[in-house]
């Protein structure tokens, strides 16, 4: 049986992502994936540049075996109808509340659970990521339009999810959220990412990434090691 | 009748009520419908015969003081995106390079690539098609309504049935490059089925000058002729587009342009079901797809023949990927041949150094249709 293998990627630029996309190219070596970019605001031509931009970003590194099919959905029937038929699922990034009040609108929150235990792939990159966690509210400010969901898919041990985590600016928002939640939290910088293995969670990137336990402890995890 | 004071900006202007009772009335004038629900698609209103063609449309708009422009090449460099996906990209310069004015009111009929259908099995899906444009430019709302109302007479002088459409109306406010701007979108449906969009753009920033308005009224030609009777095929979808993909000049690779070309190529493999005589029949129609797009006044980069050698090509190399995968699948054969050569000559080294088993082979030459 397929393991499950989750991507969780800061929200930096191809540049401070690199490292975490390289290991995710190795496994979509020949596979097929599908890319969902509906957490953005985007027209026609605006989704085509996301496009664009994915295939630009995975297309860098060497396939051995084959290039990736990569395939953009919009649609939430089609998305449902086909998630089974990839290998792995890209989770893009921008507004998290408006992504998530899609995936449960659409009844895609089992099945993208289903998808990761029956050994799917899964990226999510900046809100695609942060919904991967135990609870939204890590981003509270960004509930724009009163969605009312905040349960995350919860695939990360209990851990609340914040990317593009600032320590000089962003203390606050994750000790308030704690203080609310009382749920630990993972807090990537931009070029920091995770990836969920045989159930290891490894750090890689070029910065550390924050894991508050509660609002008195905290700890400092460096790339190469892994989170407890 | 203004609603709203002049003191506002475009957009303001155009938020609130403005937008919907406008479009109201026009509906009202139309007697056509608007709705917010789902419309749901109903075939007899499909089957009605109707009488439409780009040359008549173009034949009304000219009479009507439109500028016919000619079709841009769906390859672009440094743009926005890598293929046209829409019409309205004829302002692609003006928009983000500031860029003189294009000669306004313009009809263009665009073919266009949309990536987002690349793994759709809607069969009303097309991956590339005709993008019908009308653009104007610096106008205001009642002249985009105005260019609209022209488009939906000329569809029913051509046996459309106003019954038959549908207006949904919708604001959104997306961004493109570094350009945040609002939209007011009119989704035009035809039996439940969306046929074209009107989109007016109040105000697209600019750096150097004022912002100016856009008017963006965009028809699918291929589904204001659909025909639920003699729908195409998903492999037949994506012929189509590697016709106009290699036609345009674009040659297969794991990258940018080249990579759209392979993604079709593999995506057409795998609707013939991985099958050789099926793949074949399907590429003996590359001619006629070739000549679709080019009747319709688009101008091929290259040759007819060396477009249809590169479909061919690729399609045979996608395919000796997907036989070296089912037989890892099936067989655990791990030997790696290489692919990039013509599906003959790689069945040939796969003989030399393949298994000998009779299941195997059996597996190769029959289940997969290969009959050299």
């Amino acid at each position: 049986m397929k393991k499950s293998i989750i991507f969780i990627a800061g929200g930096g630029n191809e540049i401070q992502s690199r490292d975490i996309d390289s290991l995710f190219a190795k496994y979509i070596d020949g596979k097929k994936l599908m890319y969902i970019p509906v957490a953005l605001n985007r027209d026609v031509l605006g989704f085509e540049a996301c496009y664009d931009w994915l295939t630009g970003v995975l297309l860098k590194f060497n396939y051995e075996i084959d290039v990736p099919q990569i395939h953009m959905y919009l649609d939430p029937v089609a998305i449902n109808e086909n998630i089974f038929t990839y290998d792995a699922i890209y989770i893009g990034g921008g507004n998290t509340f408006k992504l998530l009040d899609f995936i449960y609108k659409n009844n895609l929150f089992e099945k993208i659970k289903k998808f990761s235990k029956e050994g799917g792939v899964i990226y999510g990159g900046s809100a695609g990521a942060i919904i991967l966690g135990n609870n939204i509210n890590t981003v509270k400010e960004e509930n724009d339009n009163k969605y009312l969901f905040e349960e995350g898919l919860n695939l990360f041990g209990n851990y609340s999810i914040r990317c593009h985590y600032n320590p000089d600016t962003d203390i606050t928002k994750i000790a308030l959220f704690i203080k609310r939640s009382n749920l630990p939290v993972i807090a990537l910088p931009e070029s920091t990412g995770v990836i969920i293995e045989d159930g290891r969670a490894k750090v890689v990137g070029d910065e550390p990434l924050y894991l508050f336990k509660d609002d008195n402890t905290s700890f400092l995890i460096y790339p190469g090691e892994y989170i407890n | 009748m203004e609603l709203l004071n002049n003191q506002k900006s475009p957009t303001e202007k155009y938020k609130n009520e403005y937008f919907y009772k406008q479009v109201e009335f026009l509906a009202s004038d139309l007697g056509i419908n608007i709705s917010q629900e789902k419309p749901v698609y109903v075939v007899e209103q499909q089957n009605i015969e109707r009488n439409f063609s780009f040359d008549k449309l173009a034949g009304f708009f000219e009479k009507n003081d439109l500028v016919i422009s000619n079709p841009m090449s769906i390859k672009l460099e440094n743009a926005t995106t890598l293929f046209v996906s829409a019409g309205i990209q004829k302002l692609e310069s003006t928009i983000h390079k500031e860029d003189i004015f294009p000669n306004t009111p313009l009809l263009i009929n665009q073919p266009v690539l949309r990536s987002q259908f690349l793994g759709s099995k809607e069969i009303e899906s097309h991956t590339s098609f005709h993008n019908i444009t009308t653009i104007d430019i610096d106008i205001d709302f009642n002249k985009h309504l105005n260019h609209l109302k022209k488009w939906i007479d000329f569809l029913m002088s051509s046996g459309f049935l106003k019954e038959n459409f549908l207006l949904q109306l919708k604001e959104t406010n997306p961004k493109i490059g570094d350009i945040k701007y609002n939209n007011f979108v009119i989704k035009v449906f035809y039996g439940g089925l969306e046929v074209g969009d009107a989109v007016f753009i109040p105000e697209i920033p600019q750096k150097t000058r004022p912002s100016f308005s856009i008017s963006d009224i965009g028809f699918g030609l291929e589904r204001l002729k659909h025909n639920p009777e003699k729908e195409h095929s998903i492999e037949n979808d994506c012929l189509k587009t590697l016709a106009l993909l290699s036609i345009s000049g674009v040659e297969p690779s794991n990258n940018n342009h080249g990579y759209r070309f392979r993604m079709f190529s593999k995506r057409l493999v795998s609707e013939c079901g991985i099958n050789y005589l099926k793949m074949s029949n399907t590429l003996e129609l590359a001619t006629e797809m070739i000549d679709y797009w080019l009747q319709s006044g688009y101008v091929n980069s290259i040759q007819k023949d060396e477009a249809i050698k590169s479909i061919s090509l690729e399609c045979q190399r996608n395919f000796n990927r997907e036989i070296l995968n089912f037989l890892k699948d099936k067989y655990n054969y791990l030997n790696e041949i290489n692919i990039n050569q013509e599906t003959s000559v790689f069945v040939d080294q796969l003989e030399k150094i393949g298994d000998k088993s009779s299941d195997f082979w059996f597996d190769i030459k029959k289940q997969l249709s290969i009959n050299f």
